[in-house]
């Protein structure tokens, strides 16, 4: 009577273990598919991140040669204007030097 | 009997399935914290991603205005450059006029006696260009230069000529001192100062 009461708890502990196995393999492989999710999600935000990088990157730079060839086309502007103003002055500036030169 | 087994038996079963729920739970509380701390983690490091990119970025846009505003400050300063450059050039096309001109004999005479009051007077000659037509009187230059500097002053043409666009050279008869009043010697030492002040003149704002 003993032997097969010790034999029947036996097979519960079995059992018992069987389950604990079992939710520890699951466990596993909770934590296995948490690693790979982890690793899916580093690589899709270092991705966005390249991608947005390159954006501001771009957008910068872009800004930049803007406002570069505003500030070139600006000052062929000035030049012209210096010119123009310039020339006002031109045949004072060429009676200066004759002056200064000549001693008249 | 049987009653007892079983009850045995359930309670190590609903005590496995407790443990076995309690590693299920933990493992989901690991999993969890695993996908937040790996996002945490990738945020971190995309935001050094694009703060890093944003920053070369910024010198770079530096960069390309420094260049462009050092362009500007370079094409500013050879328009001014070559204006000035035109001034002397048209000076000097029009001082080759001026050498045949009637005011020419009068810009001679204060060259000569700019330079004779330089050498303080005494005999001196004067050396004119080639082809030099012009009628000096020397003896009233001679005359202005006594006055000024208090020696007795003689001035007269040398059969030496010179090669220049105008101007003339004074030199003593010893030929010790020499003033080269020719245009282009006086263009040569005046060149830096006239610079400054056409420059003042033309680009006056």
């Amino acid at each position: 009577m003993a032997n097969k009461l010790i034999e029947i708890i036996s097979e519960v502990e079995t059992k018992a273990k069987e389950i604990i196995s079992e939710a520890e393999k699951k466990a596993e492989e909770i934590i296995n598919q948490a690693k790979k999710e982890a690793e899916n999600i580093r690589e899709k935000v270092l991705k966005d991140a390249e991608i947005e990088a390159e954006k501001v990157w771009k957008d910068i730079l872009t800004r930049a040669e803007a406002e570069a060839k505003k500030i070139v086309e600006k000052v062929e502007k000035d030049i012209e204007k210096l010119r123009t103003e310039a020339r006002e002055q031109f045949d004072e500036a060429v009676k200066l030097i004759m002056d200064t030169i000549t001693g008249v | 009997m049987n009653e007892r087994v079983e009850k045995i038996e359930e309670i190590i079963i609903n005590e496995a399935k407790g443990k076995a729920e309690n590693i299920i739970a933990k493992a989901k509380e690991e999993a969890k914290k695993i996908l937040d701390e790996a996002e945490q983690e990738a945020k971190k490091e995309a935001e050094e991603i694009i703060n890093k990119k944003k920053a070369d970025a910024e010198a770079q846009a530096r960069r390309i205005l420094s260049e462009a505003k050092l362009e500007a400050r370079l094409k500013i300063l050879n328009a001014k450059e070559q204006l000035i450059s035109e001034a002397f050039d048209t000076a000097i096309e029009k001082l080759k006029e001026f050498s045949q001109s009637t005011q020419y004999k009068t810009a001679l005479e204060n060259l000569i006696k700019d330079a004779a009051i330089i050498i303080r007077g005494g005999d001196l000659e004067v050396l004119l260009p080639e082809n030099t037509n012009v009628n000096l009187d020397l003896s009233k230059i001679a005359k202005e230069v006594e006055n000024q500097t208090g020696v007795k002053t003689s001035l007269s043409i040398s059969n030496e000529t010179i090669r220049s666009i105008g101007g003339v050279i004074v030199r003593s008869k010893d030929q010790f001192l020499t003033v080269d009043n020719t245009f282009e010697a006086r263009l040569e030492r005046l060149r830096e100062q006239l610079r400054v002040n056409v420059a003042n003149l033309l680009f006056k704002t």
